[in-house]
Formats: structure tokens, sequence, C-alpha cells
């Protein structure tokens, strides 16, 4: 209950120690506010637990990119010889997989660290206990030990983010693996069954391969659903190209264990009916990921705004009840990104204690996937355009292109590709731009700072590239796909 | 119970590491610039350090062992080739830093001058 003379623990309480939560109750004790930050971890099916700093820092993002860049370092070596560098015995060169997550996990204790201090230092009080709600003002923490904490806040912000779902198939929670163990893996994950051909699947699967264990993947849609589908195939073809075996239109049965510790998995292809099995070391379910918000007690809050897959529907975090709001991937219908979790945690935070006015822009972000060839973009998909302006209003410029280093080691160039959605008319306002090749993000980042600007094809068109390099591709578009031109380089530098 | 051990120099430094037994009390290392005649250290942030830390370990009431470490006069601490900048094990940045040995857990310059701070890294268990 709201305290009879008003005053409360907290001016702020957040549900949640992640990108969005952290950087909310870091801007908003920079406004003076008093600060509570609960956070807690509940072991994965398999016992996984980590520290303070959400998914991204202990089991997304920087797991996921530091395991990226061994995969890529592995394959520099090789292409390191090409280059004239002798390398002693290449065949004997190989991934020491616990030296790996050794050096990952350290990496990530010291981000756990550092984040501990930041907090301690900013006087933010930290509560490692899970939150849920008593009242509308009311939380209460769950300690490791069991005992209970209540505090009261005049503001709360919900920042649970999500954990990775599990189909229910016999053998998924007892046998299977998930994004929240496979970075600190206490072997090394052998013959491995991703199922899931999102991104999470995608890029494990990737770097698994890369890294010299064996990957499938199952995909029951497509893969990377929701992206532009033409470029999500010439990331696939990328990853089959380089060994990773893909098994469409195909769901999982079940996953038995066997005498020899192997896992033996069933699946069916939902289009003929058949159904396959095969054997493998290891099995890791990326089939989505559902927001934390059942133990939080909402109805308790008088949160009702949910919807059927737990998230929570807050246009501009504010949840439906006046001082309950929300951020991050716990939102409904909003990019699940740490940057836009810590942005409009911000923004939120000033909202609250600066007199802020500024709303969380969602349009137009940018993101890159990290499979093995990268995939990075900004805006809309030409799926996305056709849908929303119509195939006469929108024009596709595109083209592939061969990244200059690639030569020398003969490196594949056939996935190497990217186009530009534009309006049709006038001076061609640029709706989605799309890179599949090496350092995606890097590419694509500095672009959806210019399509913030309202960058127009005629823009682009006049920008001169820096050469050589893979970013400046996108100065060089200038066939469209309306026209039928051949889309493939002649040679560089004209 | 602290101990409290006095090392000066690198070498010193290192050959103490390898006699840390890994199944003792954990052991924090202080890296301080050498004292002057005077009885303080060249570095200032040292000196304002000091105080806080000494009065925080009298009332710490934990089994550890509190190492000093003389890293040095100022023209050797500023060389960007110092042991104590190079070397793996302490890749130090700025003084003073205390480390806990084997651990991530590190505060460097004013960080060492804040009592919960000073908590968190001596109280805490991994």
């Amino acid at each position: 209950m709201a305290p009879i003379d008003g005053t409360f623990d907290y001016d702020l309480a957040v549900i949640g120690g992640g990108s969005g939560g952290l950087a909310c109750a870091k801007e908003a004790v920079n406004h003076g506010a008093r600060v509570a930050v609960l956070d807690y971890v509940t072991p994965s099916p398999q016992g996984t637990k980590w520290g303070l700093g959400g998914t991204c820092v202990n089991v997304g993002c920087i797991p996921k990119k530091l395991m990226h860049q061994a995969a890529l370092l592995g394959e520099s070596i090789h292409e390191a010889i090409s280059y004239g560098w002798e390398v002693p015995s290449p065949d004997a060169i190989k991934i020491n997989w616990s030296a790996l997550t050794e050096a990952v996990q350290n990496h990530i204790k010291s981000v756990n660290w550092v984040t501990r201090v930041d907090l301690r230092d900013k006087k933010i009080e930290y509560i490692n206990g899970l939150g849920e709600f008593k009242d509308p003002h009311t939380l209460v923490a769950t300690l490791k030990n069991g005992t209970k904490r209540e505090l009261t806040a005049r503001n709360i912000v919900i920042a649970v983010g999500g954990r990775p779902h599990y189909p229910d198939i016999p053998g998924a929670l007892e046998y299977c693996i998930s994004s929240d163990d496979i970075f600190s893996l206490g072997h090394p994950p052998g013959k491995t069954l991703v199922v899931g051909a999102g991104y999470i699947g995608l890029e494990c699967a990737g770097f698994l391969n890369s890294l010299g264990f064996s990957a499938t993947v199952l995909v029951r849609s497509v893969p990377l659903r929701g992206f532009d589908q033409q470029m999500a195939l010439m990331v696939t073809n990328e990853m089959e190209e380089r060994g990773v075996a893909f098994h469409h239109k195909c769901i999982p049965l079940s996953v038995e264990k066997l005498e020899s510790g192997q896992l033996k998995a069933r699946w069916q292809n939902t289009e003929t009916g058949e159904q396959a099995e095969d054997v493998f070391d290891t099995v890791l379910m990326a089939t989505g990921r559902y927001a934390l918000t059942k133990a939080l007690n909402l109805p308790a809050a008088g949160v009702t705004a949910v919807t059927g897959s737990g998230k929570i529907a807050a246009q501009t975090e504010q949840t439906d009840v006046a001082h309950v709001y929300a951020v991050g991937d716990v939102l409904e219908g909003r990019p699940e990104l740490t940057p836009v979790a810590i942005h409009a945690g911000r923004l939120l935070a000033r909202r609250l204690f600066a007199d802020g006015l500024q709303h969380m822009d969602y349009e137009n972000v940018a993101t890159t996937v990290f499979t093995p060839l990268e995939y990075g973009c900004v805006g809309l998909s030409e799926e996305a355009a056709l849908d929303r302006y119509g195939e006469e209003s929108i024009e596709v410029y595109h083209a592939f292109y061969k990244p200059t280093e690639f030569f020398i080691p003969q490196r594949n160039i056939r996935n190497c590709y990217l186009k530009a959605v534009a309006e049709r008319g006038g001076a061609q306002r640029v709706l989605g731009l799309h890179f599949v090749g090496p350092v995606a993000g890097e590419v694509i980042q500095g672009f959806a700072a210019a399509i913030k600007c309202g960058l127009t094809m005629e823009q682009l068109m006049n920008t001169v590239g820096i050469h050589p390099t893979v970013a400046e591709e996108f100065t060089r578009l200038n066939i469209t796909k309306r026209s039928g031109k051949d889309p493939n380089p002649a040679s560089c530098c004209s | 119970m602290i101990s409290f051990v006095n090392i000066e120099g690198f070498d010193e430094f290192a050959k103490y590491t390898e006699s840390i037994d890994q199944k003792g009390p954990p052991v924090l290392f202080y890296f301080s610039g050498s004292k002057l005649p005077d009885g303080r250290s060249w570095c200032p942030d040292c000196v304002e350090a000091e105080p806080i830390i000494k009065a925080f370990l009298d009332e710490l009431k934990k089994n550890v062992i509190f190492v000093y470490v003389d890293v040095g006069d100022r023209e050797y601490w500023k060389d960007k080739a110092c042991p104590f900048r190079t070397d793996s094990r302490t890749k130090l940045m700025v003084i003073p830093t205390i480390i806990k040995w084997k651990g991530v857990q590190r505060l460097e310059g004013s960080q060492c001058t804040k009592r919960e701070l000073l908590q968190m890294l001596f109280e805490e268990d991994d």
C-alpha cells in the first residue's frame, strides 16, 4: 500500500538488472532519484546461472560476439597462409573449448564486477532477489536463501527480459541446452543439433561449425522469420556452403539419451510427414524466448495489459497502471535489442526525474545477425516495403560485390550482396538498407544515422565511397531490380 | 585475521606470487608508489587512499592476506614498459590499484578511497 504519509522507500524500483533496467536506474540516479535494482537469475533447466548484467552481458550479445570472433580468428589463421604467413602444421590447428569458455567467462565475470562496483558507487541499492508485486507500490524480493524483503517505490520499472523457450516434447528439458548454457558449457559441444533458425539458432550453429563442431539446424518455417527473406537466404546459403546442414520445414519430436551418453533426436517434416532421426552430442534449443512476466504477480499491481505471449503492451513504456512502466525485451512489439532497451530506459528515467519530454523512437533501428557471413540491416525489408507502399511505388537497388581481401585466399563471394529499398518517386527516400558480408554491423551503423536524417538514393549515390572497403558498395549502387540488369560487378574501381 | 606482507619491486612480487597457497585465504595486492623521505608516497592518490584503507583493514574481521606492493619511484612507474603495466598478472593502468589475486575483482584510483567499494572487494566471496 502507498504509505499514508506518502513516503516510499525508493523513488524508483527496477525489476531486472539487465540492459534496460540498469540504464534506467543509472540515469535516474543522475537526476537525484533514490533507486533500487532487483536482479535474480533462476537457473536454467541444466543448472546454469550467472551474475548481474542481464542477458546481453552474460548469455547474449557479449559471449556471442566473443565466440563469433573466436570462429573468425580460426578462419583467419588459415587465410593468413595465402598471404604468405608461414603457419606450422595448419592441419593441427584446433579450438580448445575449455580455454575459449574460460576466457569468455572471465570477461563476463569482470563485467559483472564492474557493473556491481558502478551500482554501489552510484548508491543504487542492488537486491539479488526475485521480485514480484505485492500491491501497486510494493515489491517483495525473494533472496537465494529463501528470505523475503519488502520495499515500496513511487515508480516501478519492469525490465525482466526473457528466457529461452523449450518445445513441449519428451527429452527437451532433461537433455537439451539453450543459449543460457552454451557459452559456459563444461565440455566441448561436439556434434550439435540446433533446433530453431532465428538469429540465435543461426549464430550458434554458425560459430559452432566454424570452431569445428558439426552443426545441423532444424528450421520450422523459414530462417530469420521477420527479416528480409532474400537476405536470410544468402545467410543460410553461406552457412550451407560451409558445411552446416539444414532441415527445412522440420519440427522436433523427441530427444532421447542413449547409453553412450549421446542424444538421439527425432524430427518430422511438416510438409511431407516424413520422420528422421540422428545421434548428436548436444541438442541446443533456440525456439524463441518468452517474457518473464508470470513470476511478477502483475495482477497484484493491477497491470492487465499483457498479451497472450506474456509480453507487456506499453506504447510509451507506460503500462495501464500510472506509475508502473516497462522497458526492454518484456515489451510487446518492440525490437528485442540491448541498445533499444538502454535508450528507452534512459529516456524514461529522464521523463520521470528530469522533466524530459523525449519518447523512444523504435523505427529504423539497425541490427546485425552475427552469422559467419554477417547480415546487417536498418529499416524496412523488401517485403515490408512492398506491403506498405506497393510495387509501383518502390525501387530496389542491388548489387553483388567482391571484397578486396577475399581474392587472395579465394574466399567465397557468392553471397556478398547488398540492396537499398527506396521510394520510387522524387529523390527516392531510402526505406531500408541490407548488407550481407564481413563486418556488417560496422558497415550499417553509420547508415542508420543517415536514414534518421532522411537519406535519399540521390544523396547516397552522390556520396563518395572510401576505397577499398565493403561499405563503399552502398555508394556504388546503381542497378535496380526493375531494370533486370545483371547486378554482378564488372570490376572494382569503376 | 589479516596477515600483512610487504613487497618491494616487481621481481619480489613475481617471486611472492609463486609461493601463494592456492587453498589458503584470499590474497589482496595493494599497489602503491614508493615513499619519499618524508614518509608519504610521491603518488598523491596513494597518499589519499592509504589512511582510508588502513582504517578499513583495522575493522575488517576476515581471514585475508593483504600484500602492500611498493611499485617504485615516479620515473619507473611512468615508463610505458614498466613490468607492472605490461605483465598479464597485473596489467596496472593506474596506481593505487587493489587486485584480488586469481579473481577478476579490482579497484582503481579513487575507487580505493571508497569504503563501500573496499567492502565489496574484501568482504565478498566469489
